[in-house]
C-alpha cells in the first residue's frame, strides 16, 4: 500500500508497526480509531497530530513522518489517553518508543524538542530533579534562542520559581541507578 | 391435579423470566397444548420492555403493544405465573425434570387484592422506584407499574432494620419512626407500646442502642430515635382518656408474682397481663418504678411521667403492692402458697459499692445510689459547699447535678480514666458541663481526709493509661508521687452498685458474681423451676431498656412454662439477619440531625424541673424523615388498616415449590450496564447525566415526570441533548468485547421522540463509533432521523463528561473530529447509551441449572442451534443468550418454545385444562330481565360518584329487575354474587358499571357463561375512566354522567342477542414453501412436533443459499450442517419433499388451505392448515468497481467459493469493499450479513495466507452482538480497516492488468493507494425476484424493499397479519444462516399453536349480511383488509367468510344499504343507546 499526500507518495515502512508494537508491548493494531484519546489529551492543541493519528501513521508504516513529528516529544506521558483506551493501548508507552526510535535514528526534524528532552533528562540525572534555571539557560544556549521568553522568565524569577542554585534530592543515587538500568536495557 | 404423562414426558414447561421473551414462549407453549409455569423474580411480569417509552423502528408506544400480551399471559388458563420466584435447582433429565423454586413472600394475598392501591397510599415508606431508574419514588407497598400483571400489589421487606435488631426489647423502631413522620403520634406510640410499656420513660433516659446501630450514622449522624419516641409518647399522653390501650383477653385464671416494680418487673407484668395472666407486683420501696423512681433524678425523668405510665399498667389490671420487701414481709416460698403459679424475681441492683478507702466512714461520705434514692423519695439530704463525686457513669453525673441543685457551690467529678473511656451518656456529660460541674480526669482517690469525723478533703493520685483490660478499656495506672488534695466537705461514691441479696436467704437461688442471681441467659429461668429472674438482679447494673427487654423475655418464657412448653434455649432462637446499608439510598442526603431543646443551664440548675425539653413537633416530623428505611417495609401495619378486602398478611413466609416439568426455558434477561463504574462519564455525579433507560422513563407518560421532557437537576426543559454510545459495550478493558446490539437504534429513537416531546426546537447529538442500524428498516430510520429530523451524528468516542463551570447544571463534552479538530460543546442533558451486562443472576442460574456460559457470561449455544444450551431439555432465549433487540428476542422465544414443543409433543394436552360451561339458556323470546351491578372500585369510583344514588336510579329504569352496588365487582365474592343473582332473579341481560372493559369485561362475561347465559348478553359501562377519574372535581355532574352511561347501556342491553362463535376444523398438515436452510428447519421442527409437512422447493435440490456458504464466523461447518439437514428432512416420514415445483394458486382460510403446485406439466393440490413462506433471497449483483469487467473483482460469495476450493493461494493483497450497492439511494437498506461475511472471509483468508495484507474498506462495521469479538480478532490479525464515506467512495482502476484502489483514509485525510491481487465486493442481499408473484398468490404484503412484510415489526416478527401464514429466513429480511434457521423454528412454533388445535374458534363479533338488503355492490369487499368478503354468484349478494373476518367493522361503514351489520353492535342497538343518551 501507499499513502499519497497530495501529489506526493509517502514512503511506508512495512516493518514499522511490528517494531513499535514489539518495543512498546502495546496492541497497537487493535485501535479502531474511536478518537477517545484525542478528545481527552490535555496537550492535543499543541500537537500536529492527535494521538490516534500517530497510531494510525504507525499502523500505515509512515515512519519518517511519525518520528519527525514534534508531538511525540510534547507528549508528557500523563497516561490520560491510555487509562481510558477501550482497547487497552497505553499510548504513552508507544510515544516513549517513538521518542527513543527518533533519538536513535537521528531523524531530521525540528530538533528543539529532542534537545529539551535530553537536557531535561541530564538535569534530572545529575540533581535528582530539575533545576529550572539551568535547564532554561542550557536549552537557550543550545538552540540559540537566547532572547526569547525573557519577560516570562523574569516573572517566574520574581515569584521564586527559578532558584539560582540547584537543589539536590536525597535519593540522587537511586535516580542515577535508574538511568543506568534503563540505558543498559535499551 | 393428577400429573399424567404420555410418551413418558411431562406435558409442562418451566419458563424462567417474565420479560417479553418469557411471555412469548409461555403463550406459544400454552397455545400448543402444554402447561406453563412462568417464574418471574420481580412482583410482575413485563421485563424491560414495559419500562420503555416507544419502540423502534415503528415508534409504537411500548406499553400499548406489550400490555395486550401481559393480559393474554395473565388470563391464560394454562399459564401459571409465579412471581417472586427464583429457580433453585433442576434435577432429572429432558422430558422429566424436577425443578425447585423459592417463592418470596408477597405479603399480599393475590386472590383477594383488587389492586385498588389504598395500601400504597397509606404506606409511609418511600424509596426510589427501580422501575423509574430512581427518578421517581414508590412505596414499600407497591405495584411495579400501573399496568403490571398480576395487578396485585406487593410489599417489599428486607431483613431486620439495625435499630430494631439492636433494641433489647425488639421494638419496631422503623415502624414507629415512619408513623411519627406522618404525624400519626398515637399510632406510633402503639407500636412502641407493643414491646415496651414505658415509652415516655425510654423517650428520655434510654441509652438508645438503636441510634448507635442506625445506618444513617454511616451517612452523617444517626436518626434521633429516642427523641422521636418521646415525641410520640408525649403526644399520645395528651389525651390519656382516649389512649387505645392493648386489649386484655379473658383472664386465664393463673396468677404470676413479680418481685420488684422496676422496669424489668413492669415489662414482664405488662406482657403477662396482655396474655391474660393475673399479675401482682411486690415492691419493697414505698413507690413503684424502681430506679426510674428512686435512681434517676426528676430533672431527667419527671416523676409524674413514671407514675402515669405505671398507672396505665394498673389500669390494665396489674396489681402493685408497695412496701412489701422480700425477706422481710414475705419469702419466695410464701408465694406458691398464695396461689402464684410462677414467680419473677426482678429486684434490681440498688446497693452501692464501697471503695474501701480510708475515711469512707466519715460523715459527709455517701454512696451515690443512696444519695439519689433519698433525694428522690423527698428525704432531707444535706450536701456541703464543695462536693466530690467519684465515678464516671450516669449515676455519678446524676449525683453531681443533683448536688448542684441541692445548693452545692462546687461539684467535681473525679474519674480515674480519660474522656474516651467515660461511660456516662454524652448528653449527660454535656449537660453537666453546661451546669458547671468540674471534671477531674485521670485521677483516682487515695483517701478521704477528715477532721472531727467530718470530711475535709479528698486525697487523689494522677493516673496514666496502661494496657486495655478485659473490657477493652485502657487500665488506669497511678503515677507515683502525684498525690494532691481536693478540698471538699462532701464525697459521693458512684463506682457501681449490686443487687441486695438480703431477701434471698433460704430461697435456694444460686448467686453469681457481684451478688447477682444465676439464671439461664436464654430463658431466664433460675435453678428453681417456676422461678425466673430478670433485669439488673441477673446482669448487674444495666440500662432501662435492657431491663425492659429482659422482662419481656422472662414473660415469654413464663408463658411457655405455664403452657407446659419447652423454654427458649440458646439455639432455639434463630438469629434474624440484620439488613445491610440500604442499596436504595441515593447520594446527596442533606439533612442534619435535629437537636432537642434544653432549659437554660443557669435556671435549670436551681430546680428539679425537666432540663431536656425534646424536639418540637415540626422538627420531629423532619427528623423522622431522615430514616433510611433499611428494611423497606416498616411493618407499621397502616396498610392492614386500610385494606378493605383484607388482602394483606404480614406473616406470610417464603415458600419452596417443587414442580415436575418436561423442559426448562431460561429467559431471565441481563442487567443494564451501570455506568457509575465509569466515573469519568459523570453518572451519579452530575444530576443531568442519565442513562438511556432513565431517559425512557423521562419520556414515558407513566414515568416520573408524566412524560414531560425535563432534566432532573432543575426541572427545566433541555434545549440540547447529547447521547454517548457504547457505554459499557465494545470495551476490551471491561472484558465487554461485544456490542449491545440495541443502543444505536434506541438512541436514534430517543433523539427523534425527544424532539417530538420538546416545545422548543431541540438540538440532539449522538456521539458514536459505528452506526449499527443492521435490522429490518433500521437504516431508513437512521436516514430519516438525520435528514428529516435533524439529529446530528458525530463519530467520536467521548473521553469524559464534565459539569460546565457556570453551575447551571449543563455539561461539557470535548470531542475530536475525524481530521483531528478538537471541539468543545455544552449540553443541557447527557444520555448514556448503556448496554447489557450478564447479571450475577445469570451465573447463579447457570450454576443451578448446570448450563455453560460464554466468556462474558452470556448463555452458550450453537451457531446453527441458537437457544439450545449445553444441557438437553434446557433452552435459553433473549438477552440472557446474547445482546439482541425485541424482534429477535421474540423470534428466539418462539424458536426455543419450538424446541420444547418438539421434545414434549407426545404429552401435548396431557396437563392442560379446558374450561367447561353449562348449556346456555334460550333467551331470545323472553322479555328482557336486566341485572345491573354498580362498582365502587374501593374509592376509585365511590369517592366521586354517589354510587347508591346511581343504583337507586338504575332500579327505576325499564326492564331492570335487579340492581346493587359492589365495593369491588371484580372480587371473587362479587362474581359469585352476580352468578347467584342471575339464577335467583332469572336475569337474561347483565350490565356492569365499573372500570375499563379492556381488563374486566371478559371476567364478567365468563360469570354469565358460568350461570348459563350467553356471554354477549352483557353490556359494560366504564364509569371510572369515563366519569370518576376525569370529573374528579365535579362529583355531582360525574354522578349524573354515570347515570346517563348506565341508562344507555340498559337501553342497548334490552336489544342484545346471543352471539355464538363458529368453529372450523383444523387440517394438521402444513405447507412450507422453500427448501433452503429456513424451509428445511421449519419443516423439521413441525414434523418433530408431530405434524405432517409438505416441503415444496422450486429448484431440483434442497439447500438454497446454504449451498454457497462454506465457513461461518464462529467456526461451525455450514456444509456439514446442510448435509445433516437434508438427511433429517429426507428421512422424516412426516415430511413430503417436493422439489422442482412451483406454486400455482392458494385458497382457503386458517386451518384449511388448498395450494396447487405445478410439477413439470402436472399440477397437484395440497391441503394443509398452516403455511410457512421461506422463499429466500439472493446475493446482489453489481456493475460497480469493475465487477464483471476485471477477473480479479469478485463478490464475497465468489471469494468464499475460492477460499473453499483453494483458489486464492496466490493473493498477496486482498481488498474488500463494503456496502456495494447497499445503503444508498438505490437500495436504502443494510444487508446485515456483509460485515460478518467480510470478517469471516478475511479471517479465513488470513488463516490460509498469514503474510498477505487484507484491507477492508467500510462505512460502518456492523459486528453486532457477540460478533464484535471477531472484529477485534480481525484487527488483532493485522487486517486493516479503512472507513470511507458515501460521498467519497473508493476509486477502482486498472494499471495494465493490475487493479488499483484508492481510498481516502478518514483519519489522516490522505489517499491510500492499494494494489490488490483480489478485490472482493460485499454486494449485499436482494429479495427474491419471485416475491411479487408469491405475494399475489398468497395475498401477503411486501415491504418497500420487496421482502415479506410481517404483521408487526416488533412483536409479531414471523406472523403475517392474516392468521395461518408465517414467514422465515431471507424472504423476510437479510440475515445469517443461523438466524434464518432460528426464525424458521419460530415460524414452525407459531404454526404449531394453530395446528395443535382440533378446532379453531372464529372471532365471535363478525359482520353479517342481510341478503334482502344486499345488492351485491361489493363495496364491502374493497373495505375488507382480511379477504373475508366474497361475492356469492348464486344469491348475487356479498357473503362473510367468518373464519377470516376480524370484526373490525370497516365493511359495516362501507355498506350503503345497511345490509351489513356487526354482531353486538347492530344499528338498532346503537340507536337505542343513543336515544337513551338524549333522554
Amino acid at each position: 500500500m501507499r499513502v499519497i499526500a497530495g501529489e506526493e507518495s509517502l514512503r511506508t515502512d512495512p516493518g514499522f508497526l511490528g517494531q513499535v508494537k514489539e518495543k512498546s508491548g502495546q496492541p497497537i493494531e487493535l485501535c479502531y480509531q474511536c478518537q477517545k484519546c484525542a478528545s481527552g489529551c490535555p496537550m492535543v492543541e499543541y500537537f500536529e497530530y492527535t494521538p490516534n493519528q500517530i497510531i494510525r501513521m504507525v499502523h500505515f508504516g509512515l515512519k519518517d513522518r511519525v518520528l519527525k513529528s514534534p508531538g511525540i516529544w510534547l507528549c508528557s506521558g500523563c497516561e490520560t489517553c491510555g487509562v481510558r483506551c477501550p482497547n487497552g493501548i497505553r499510548i504513552s508507552e508507544v510515544m516513549d518508543v517513538l521518542r527513543s526510535l527518533a533519538a536513535a535514528g537521528k531523524v531530521a526534524g525540528d530538533k528543539r524538542a529532542e534537545v529539551f528532552h535530553r537536557m531535561f533528562l541530564d538535569n534530572v540525572k545529575s540533581h535528582g530533579r530539575v533545576h529550572e534555571g539551568m535547564l532554561m539557560a542550557k536549552y537557550k544556549l543550545k538552540t540559540g534562542q537566547l532572547f526569547t521568553d525573557l519577560d516570562l522568565g523574569f516573572k517566574l524569577f520574581k515569584k521564586g520559581k527559578l532558584p539560582l542554585l540547584p537543589h539536590s534530592i536525597k535519593g540522587k543515587k537511586h535516580i542515577r541507578d535508574i538511568f543506568e538500568k534503563v540505558q543498559k536495557r535499551s | 391435579m393428577s400429573e399424567t404423562t404420555t410418551g413418558n414426558v411431562k406435558g409442562s414447561v418451566l419458563v424462567v423470566g417474565g420479560g417479553i421473551s418469557g411471555m412469548q414462549s409461555a403463550l406459544d407453549l400454552a397455545e400448543a397444548g402444554l402447561k406453563v409455569y412462568l417464574a418471574e423474580e420481580k412482583t410482575a411480569i413485563g421485563g424491560t420492555m414495559s419500562r420503555l417509552d416507544k419502540t423502534f423502528p415503528t415508534n409504537d408506544c411500548a406499553m400499548c403493544i406489550v400490555s395486550p400480551k401481559l393480559v393474554d399471559v395473565g388470563k391464560h388458563l394454562n399459564i401459571e405465573i409465579l412471581t417472586g420466584a427464583k429457580l433453585q435447582g433442576v434435577e432429572g433429565e429432558q422430558g422429566n425434570f424436577k425443578v425447585k423454586l423459592r417463592k418470596k413472600a408477597r405479603y399480599v394475598d393475590m386472590a383477594k387484592c383488587t389492586g385498588c392501591g389504598e395500601c400504597a397510599t397509606a404506606c409511609p415508606v418511600e424509596l426510589p422506584s427501580e422501575f423509574d431508574g430512581g427518578l421517581g419514588q414508590r412505596k414499600a407497598a407497591y405495584k411495579l407499574y400501573a399496568q403490571a400483571m398480576p395487578s396485585a400489589y406487593a410489599i417489599e421487606k428486607n431483613d431486620l432494620p439495625p435499630c430494631r435488631a439492636a433494641c433489647p426489647a425488639g421494638i419496631n423502631v422503623q415502624g414507629y419512626v415512619q408513623l411519627v413522620k406522618q404525624g400519626k403520634m398515637v399510632d406510633s406510640w402503639r407500636i412502641i407500646y407493643n414491646d415496651n410499656p414505658l415509652p415516655g420513660v425510654c423517650g428520655r433516659v434510654c441509652t438508645h442502642p438503636c441510634e448507635t446501630n442506625c445506618h444513617r450514622g454511616e451517612v452523617d449522624s444517626p436518626v434521633s430515635i429516642r427523641e422521636l419516641k418521646r415525641l410520640a409518647a408525649d403526644a399520645a399522653y395528651n389525651n390519656i382518656e382516649e389512649l387505645p390501650l392493648p386489649e386484655i383477653p379473658e383472664p386465664l385464671g393463673k396468677r404470676v408474682a413479680v418481685i420488684g416494680a422496676g422496669p424489668a418487673g413492669l415489662s414482664a407484668a405488662y406482657q403477662l397481663a396482655k396474655k391474660g395472666y393475673g399479675v401482682t407486683i411486690f415492691e419493697a420501696l414505698p413507690v413503684a418504678g424502681g430506679m426510674l423512681s428512686v435512681g434517676i433524678p426528676a430533672y431527667r425523668l419527671p416523676k409524674e411521667l413514671v407514675e402515669l405510665e405505671i398507672g396505665l399498667l394498673q389500669k390494665m389490671g396489674i396489681e402493685i403492692k408497695t412496701g412489701a420487701r422480700l425477706g422481710r414481709d414475705f419469702t419466695i416460698d410464701d408465694l406458691p402458697k398464695q396461689g402464684y403459679v410462677a414467680i419473677l424475681l426482678a429486684i434490681g441492683a440498688h446497693k452501692g459499692i464501697f471503695l474501701h478507702l480510708p475515711g469512707e466512714d466519715l460523715d459527709g461520705v455517701m454512696p451515690g445510689v443512696d444519695f439519689l434514692r433519698k433525694v428522690n423519695l423527698g428525704e432531707e439530704v444535706k450536701v456541703g459547699r464543695r462536693v466530690a463525686v467519684i465515678g464516671g457513669g450516669n449515676t455519678a453525673m446524676d449525683a453531681a447535678r443533683t448536688a448542684l441543685r441541692l445548693g452545692a457551690a462546687e461539684v467535681t467529678i473525679v474519674y480515674r480514666r480519660s474522656e474516651s473511656e467515660i461511660t456516662a451518656a454524652k448528653d449527660e456529660i454535656h449537660e453537666a458541663l453546661e451546669e458547671g460541674v468540674k471534671f477531674q480526669m485521670l485521677t483516682g482517690p487515695k483517701a478521704i481526709l477528715g477532721e472531727g469525723g467530718r470530711v475535709t478533703g479528698l486525697e487523689c493520685l494522677l493516673n496514666e493509661l496502661g494496657e486495655p483490660d478485659a473490657g477493652g478499656r485502657r487500665r488506669p495506672v497511678p503515677i507515683a508521687g502525684s498525690e494532691f488534695v481536693i478540698d471538699v466537705d462532701t464525697v459521693i461514691t458512684a463506682v457501681g452498685q449490686s443487687p441486695d441479696p438480703a431477701g434471698l436467704d433460704g430461697s435456694g437461688l444460686e448467686l453469681g458474681r457481684g451478688n447477682t442471681v444465676k439464671a439461664d441467659p436464654a430463658s431466664l429461668v433460675t435453678g428453681r423451676p417456676g422461678v425466673f429472674a430478670a433485669g439488673d438482679v441477673v446482669t448487674g447494673p444495666a440500662t432501662v431498656i435492657d431491663a425492659i427487654g429482659a422482662g419481656k423475655k422472662a414473660a415469654a418464657n413464663i408463658h411457655l412454662f405455664l403452657q407446659g412448653e419447652e423454654l427458649t434455649s440458646a439455639d432455639s432462637g434463630r438469629e434474624q439477619k440484620v439488613a445491610p446499608f440500604p442499596p436504595h439510598v441515593a447520594g446527596n442526603l442533606a439533612a442534619a440531625r435535629a437537636r432537642p431543646v434544653y432549659a437554660d443551664p443557669a435556671v435549670r440548675v436551681t430546680n428539679f424541673a425537666e432540663s431536656a425539653l425534646g424536639l418540637s413537633g415540626a422538627d420531629g416530623l423532619k427528623e423522622a424523615g431522615r430514616c433510611l428505611n433499611c428494611s423497606v417495609c416498616s411493618e407499621c401495619r397502616e396498610c392492614v388498616k386500610v385494606c378493605l378486602p383484607q388482602a394483606i398478611d404480614h406473616d406470610m413466609r417464603d415458600e419452596d415449590l417443587e414442580l415436575e416439568v418436561g423442559a426448562v426455558l431460561l429467559s431471565p434477561g441481563a442487567d443494564i450496564y451501570n455506568p457509575a463504574e465509569l466515573d469519568y462519564l459523570g453518572y451519579k455525579k452530575y444530576p443531568n447525566v442519565v442513562t438511556s433507560i432513565e431517559f425512557e422513563r423521562i419520556l414515558s407518560a407513566s414515568g416520573p415526570f408524566q412524560g414531560h421532557l425535563i432534566r432532573p437537576s432543575d426541572g427545566r426543559e433541555p434545549g440540547k441533548i447529547a447521547w454517548i454510545q457504547c457505554v459499557g459495550s465494545r470495551n476490551l478493558k471491561l472484558n465487554h468485547d461485544y456490542c449491545s446490539s440495541v443502543c444505536c437504534m434506541y438512541a436514534i429513537k430517543e433523539a427523534v421522540i425527544a424532539k417530538e416531546h420538546s416545545h422548543e426546537p431541540l438540538d440532539t447529538t449522538i456521539f458514536l463509533m459505528d452506526m449499527r442500524s443492521y435490522g429490518k428498516d433500521f437504516e431508513k430510520y437512521y436516514n430519516r432521523a438525520r435528514d428529516e429530523h435533524g439529529v446530528r451524528f458525530i463519530k467520536s468516542r467521548i473521553f469524559e463528561v464534565q459539569e460546565a463551570p457556570d453551575q447551571g447544571g449543563s455539561l461539557t463534552i470535548r470531542y475530536a473530529l475525524d481530521d483531528g479538530t478538537i471541539c468543545q460543546e455544552e449540553f443541557d442533558l447527557v444520555v448514556l447509551s448503556v448496554g447489557f451486562k450478564p447479571s450475577c443472576g445469570s451465573r447463579e442460574l447457570a450454576a443451578v441449572t448446570g448450563i455453560e456460559l460464554d466468556e462474558f457470561g452470556f448463555c452458550k449455544s450453537g451457531e446453527f442451534s441458537r437457544g439450545v444450551t449445553s444441557r438437553p431439555g434446557i433452552y435459553a432465549s433473549g438477552v440472557f443468550a446474547a445482546p439482541k433487540d425485541i424482534p429477535e428476542t421474540v423470534v428466539e422465544a418462539s424458536a426455543v418454545a419450538g424446541y420444547a414443543s418438539r421434545l414434549l409433543s407426545g404429552a401435548r394436552g396431557a396437563l392442560t385444562r379446558v374450561k367447561h360451561y353449562p348449556p346456555e339458556k334460550p333467551v331470545t323470546k323472553a322479555a328482557p330481565r336486566i341485572g345491573a351491578f354498580i362498582c365502587n372500585c374501593g374509592i376509585n369510583i365511590g369517592s366521586v360518584i354517589d354510587v347508591p344514588d346511581v343504583v337507586n336510579y338504575t332500579k327505576t329504569l325499564k326492564n331492570v329487575v335487579y340492581a346493587r352496588e359492589f365495593l369491588f365487582s371484580c372480587s371473587q365474592d362479587s362474581i359469585d354474587h352476580i352468578k347467584q343473582a342471575i339464577e335467583e332473579n332469572n336475569l337474561n341481560r347483565v350490565v356492569v358499571a365499573s372500570c375499563t372493559p379492556r381488563t374486566h369485561a371478559q371476567l364478567f362475561q365468563s360469570a354469565l357463561r358460568e350461570a348459563g347465559l350467553n356471554p354477549y348478553l352483557y353490556e359494560h359501562v366504564n364509569i371510572r375512566e369515563h366519569s370518576s377519574w376525569v370529573h374528579r372535581d365535579t362529583p355531582k355532574e360525574a354522578t349524573e354522567k354515570a347515570k346517563d352511561l348506565v341508562r344507555m347501556a340498559v337501553a342497548k342491553a334490552m336489544l342484545l342477542k346471543p352471539v355464538t362463535p363458529t368453529h372450523t376444523d383444523v387440517n394438521h398438515a402444513s405447507l412450507v414453501v422453500g427448501g433452503g436452510a429456513a424451509g428445511m428447519s421449519a419443516a423439521l421442527s413441525l414434523a418433530e412436533q408431530g405434524f405432517d409437512v409438505y416441503l415444496v422447493e422450486k429448484s431440483p435440490e434442497l439447500g438454497g443459499r446454504l449451498r454457497q456458504i462454506h465457513f461461518s464466523l464462529e467456526g461451525a461447518d455450514p456444509q456439514q450442517e446442510l448435509r445433516q439437514l437434508i438427511d433429517r428432512v429426507s428421512n422424516n416420514s412426516k415430511i413430503t419433499v417436493i422439489t422442482g415445483a412451483g406454486i400455482e394458486s392458494f385458497a382457503g382460510y386458517p386451518g384449511n388451505y388448498r395450494t396447487k403446485i405445478k410439477l413439470g406439466d402436472k399440477t397437484r393440490e395440497l391441503e394443509h392448515g398452516a403455511t410457512i413462506l421461506a422463499t429466500g433471497a439472493q446475493e446482489a449483483g453489481t456493475g460497480e468497481y469493475l465487477y464483471g469487467q476485471h477477473p480479479r473483482v469478485v463478490t464475497q460469495t465468489e471469494l468464499e467459493e475460492k477460499l473453499a476450493t483453494g483458489g486464492a493461494g496466490d493473493v498477496q493483497t486482498l481488498v474488500m469493499i463494503q456496502c456495494v450497492g447497499s445503503r444508498d439511494a438505490g437500495r436504502p437498506y443494510c444487508s446485515r450479513v456483509c460485515c460478518s461475511q467480510a470478517l469471516k472471509n478475511a479471517l479465513k483468508f488470513k488463516e490460509l495466507n498469514p503474510d498477505a495484507g487484507v484491507f477492508i474498506l467500510y462505512r460502518d462495521i456492523r459486528s453486532y452482538g457477540l460478533k464484535e469479538k471477531y472484529y477485534t480478532r480481525a484487527r488483532r490479525k493485522g487486517i486493516v480497516f479503512i472507513r470511507y464515506s458515501e460521498a467519497a467512495k473508493p476509486l477502482v482502476t486498472t494499471e495494465g492488468d493490475a487493479l488499483r484502489v484508492v481510498v481516502k483514509d478518514h483519519i489522516l485525510g490522505e489517499n491510500i493507494a492499494l494494489r490488490p491481487d483480489l478485490l472482493a465486493l460485499s454486494t449485499g442481499v436482494v429479495p427474491n425476484l419471485e416475491n411479487t408473484r408469491l405475494s399475489q398468490i398468497f395475498k401477503v404484503p411486501l415491504d418497500a424493499d420487496g421482502f415479506l412484510l410481517e404483521a408487526h415489526m416488533k412483536l409479531r416478527p414471523v406472523d403475517f397479519a392474516a392468521d395461518g401464514l408465517y414467514m422465515c429466513g431471507l424472504a423476510h429480511a437479510p440475515k445469517l444462516a443461523g438466524e434464518s434457521m432460528q426464525q424458521a423454528n419460530a415460524a414452525a412454533m407459531r404454526a404449531a399453536t394453530l395446528l395443535a388445535k382440533d378446532k379453531l374458534e372464529n372471532v365471535p363479533i363478525t359482520a353479517t349480511v342481510n341478503k334482502k338488503r344486499c345488492v351485491g355492490c361489493m363495496l364491502c369487499k374493497a373495505a375488507c383488509s382480511y379477504q373475508a368478503r366474497e361475492f356469492d354468484p348464486v344469491s348475487r349478494t356479498a357473503i362473510v367468510r367468518e373464519a377470516l373476518c376480524r370484526g373490525c367493522g370497516a365493511c359495516v361503514v362501507a355498506c350503503p344499504n345497511g345490509a351489513t351489520q356487526q354482531k353486538g353492535y347492530e344499528k338498532s342497538q346503537m340507536m337505542a343507546a343513543l336515544k337513551a343518551a338524549l333522554k
